[in-house]
């Protein structure tokens, strides 16, 4: 056999094999890791807005910017909103989900899907103890911090991890900016009243 | 100014030698003298950014159209070698003083990590046609960076008394160790 | 050990010819992945399913693949299992398959592979070719988990996370960040410099 013709054969032969069995993983594998995708946000979200059991995605265009956004639903009734917000970190991108109430006035909490900050530093803002203090905070107003003490009550203030206060500025400024400009987005006001 | 922040972060912050650990081969390999150093980096900038743009053009128009996704990493790793043999018959061709510097690394290329990282990243992070570009200027000029600052310090060494068994690939990891500590301070720079 | 024996060819991925002590290769991953003993672990089971059984393919097959275009045929191989290994890993183990991130299909540019493919298995029988991969795939896992050992027992002062170090102990923050993969890794290659010129010597 002529050689450059075997060589198109065997090459297009291994092509057409990988691609056949990768098809036929691809079929197998895409629904689990589509369930495992959204997971993480799903439990994120049931744990910040009680009671909610429903789920609505929609999303959203800003300026170039895509967000999404979810509505908690209980018997058809709005229970919360879950804003998957993410920007710069320290070192790398941080994602988080911050939920508020249905007014969006006040947050319910906020959870950690993904980042990469100092760990034993940075990476405190997963910690429980550390996540338990936006909750309550307005999002009418700007949240700040303070160091190393309590805030006081009702400044709308929370206290900076220690020897990361990159990081918690970071994390503020993903929650501020982004809620700001959110806030007024045209597809949430409609969606509010329903 | 969105995009100088994202060069800035992909050449110094998240360099990726020294915090990605892609490239990290050559990086050993190829940083005993700067000149050496120097011309492996020039190839690297202009491979990365030819990567960055056939990437995302094949990854938009044709995987993601056909929805041909689970193909992506054999697509990408032939559009990658098919392009380094590409890129050097072409270089050999209009500009031979130019092959004769760049020459022996352009095979060296196609297993670098760093490219292969580049065009995982763009689709990972889903960068739109110009955030992929920069990003790869970036990554490949951070890449360029390490390098010749690594070859700068391993020619001191070699004039350094050195323990016997550290000597080559040891004492070259400790020296990147300390380098990526200091790059470790440009962290919150944006 | 005689060479060409099936125990040498096993044997030697393992300390004299070790993939990454040795020959410096898969220094990527290596120093990437290895922040916990479990994603170190983990990525060295990916990357031995994806020699081994790129070496079964290419070995079996050597005879029908031209030469030039072998290296070609050997990265379409190695692709695929890397892909199926990839989706393998999301759809079961998520968790480890987002830690490892893009450093899965980056086991495609890991040159242990294809450089055993392109040594060994386009010239050895299928026998030879698996017990070689085997080897190097043990060699490749024994050097991943001794350096994700020293991490993450000084990193986060725990072994598969089971807590180790006493309370009193302060986790050496460093070295589950990037500098600590290049010193731990120096330090290693260090100390089995130490170790193979004594033997060499023949004081051991």
């Amino acid at each position: 056999m002529n050689e450059s013709l075997r060589m198109v054969i065997v090459l297009s032969l291994i092509a057409v094999i990988s691609g056949g069995s990768l098809a036929v993983v691809d079929n197998f594998t895409k629904p689990k890791i589509e369930v495992n995708k959204v997971r993480a946000i799903k439990t994120g979200l049931k744990q910040l807005i009680p009671g909610a059991a429903d789920f609505q995605k929609i999303e959203i265009q800003e300026k170039g910017d895509k967000f999404v956004v979810y509505r908690g639903l209980k018997d058809q009734q709005l229970m919360g909103w879950g804003f998957i917000l993410s920007g710069s970190g320290f070192q790398d991108k941080i994602s988080i989900i911050a939920a508020t109430d249905p007014a969006i006035s006040k947050l319910l909490g906020i959870e950690v899907l993904e980042q990469k900050e100092t760990p034993g530093l940075g990476d405190n803002i997963k910690k429980e103890d550390f996540r338990a203090q936006f909750k309550g905070l307005s999002v009418l107003k700007v949240i700040g911090f303070v160091k190393n003490k309590k805030p006081m009550p009702g400044s709308n203030m929370i206290q900076a991890i220690s020897a990361a206060t990159i990081s918690t500025k970071k994390l503020l400024s993903i929650i501020n900016d982004n809620l700001k400009r959110l806030r007024g987005h045209q597809k949430i006001k409609q969606n509010r009243v329903k | 100014m969105e995009l100088i922040l994202l060069f800035i972060s992909a050449a110094i912050i998240n360099n990726f030698v020294l915090s990605y650990f892609l490239g990290i081969c050559p990086f050993l390999g190829v940083s005993k003298k700067i000149d050496a150093a120097f011309s492996m980096g020039l190839a690297v900038i202009f491979v990365m950014s030819i990567t960055s743009v056939i990437s995302w053009l094949v990854n938009h128009l044709i995987l993601i159209p056909f929805h041909l996704e689970i193909l992506q990493y054999v697509v990408f790793i032939l559009v990658i070698a098919s392009l380094v043999q590409f890129v050097e018959m072409v270089i050999k061709k209009i500009s031979p003083p130019l092959y004769r510097a760049l020459g022996i690394f352009l095979p060296l290329i196609t297993t670098n990590c760093a490219i292969l990282g580049l065009a995982l990243f763009i689709s990972l992070r889903e960068y739109s046609f110009i955030q992929g570009l920069v990003f790869g200027l970036g990554a490949s000029v951070g890449f360029t960076l390490a390098l010749v600052i690594m070859a700068g310090i391993r020619e001191e060494l070699e004039t350094a008394d050195i323990p016997e068994s550290l000597k080559g690939a040891g004492i070259t990891l400790i020296v990147a160790g300390i380098l990526s500590l200091a790059f470790m301070g440009f962290a919150g720079l944006i | 050990m005689k060479k060409g024996t099936p125990a040498f060819e096993f044997a030697k991925g393992l300390w004299n010819d070790n993939p990454v002590l040795v020959q410096l290769l898969g220094m990527c991953p290596t120093l990437a992945v290895t922040t916990t003993v479990v994603n170190g672990l983990a990525m060295a089971l990916a990357t031995s399913f994806v020699l081994i059984m790129s070496s079964l393919m290419v070995s079996t097959f050597r005879k029908w693949i031209p030469g030039s275009v072998r290296i070609a045929s050997y990265i379409v191989i190695i692709a695929s299992f890397v892909t199926l290994a990839d989706r393998f890993l999301a759809a079961y183990f998520y968790d480890i398959s987002k830690a490892l991130g893009p450093f899965i299909p980056l086991i495609i540019v890991n040159c242990i592979i294809l450089g055993r493919q392109e040594a060994f298995s386009s010239k050895n029988t299928v026998k030879m070719s698996l017990l070689d991969a085997m080897g190097m795939s043990l060699g490749f896992l024994i050097a991943l988990v001794l350096l994700s050992s020293f991490r993450e027992i000084l990193g986060y002062g725990t072994w598969f996370g089971i807590k180790l170090m006493p309370a009193f102990f302060k986790p050496w923050v460093i070295m589950i960040m990037p500098p600590g993969a290049f010193f731990m890794l120096g330090i290693i290659l260090g100390v089995s410099g130490v170790i193979k010129n004594r033997a060499n010597k023949g004081v051991v």
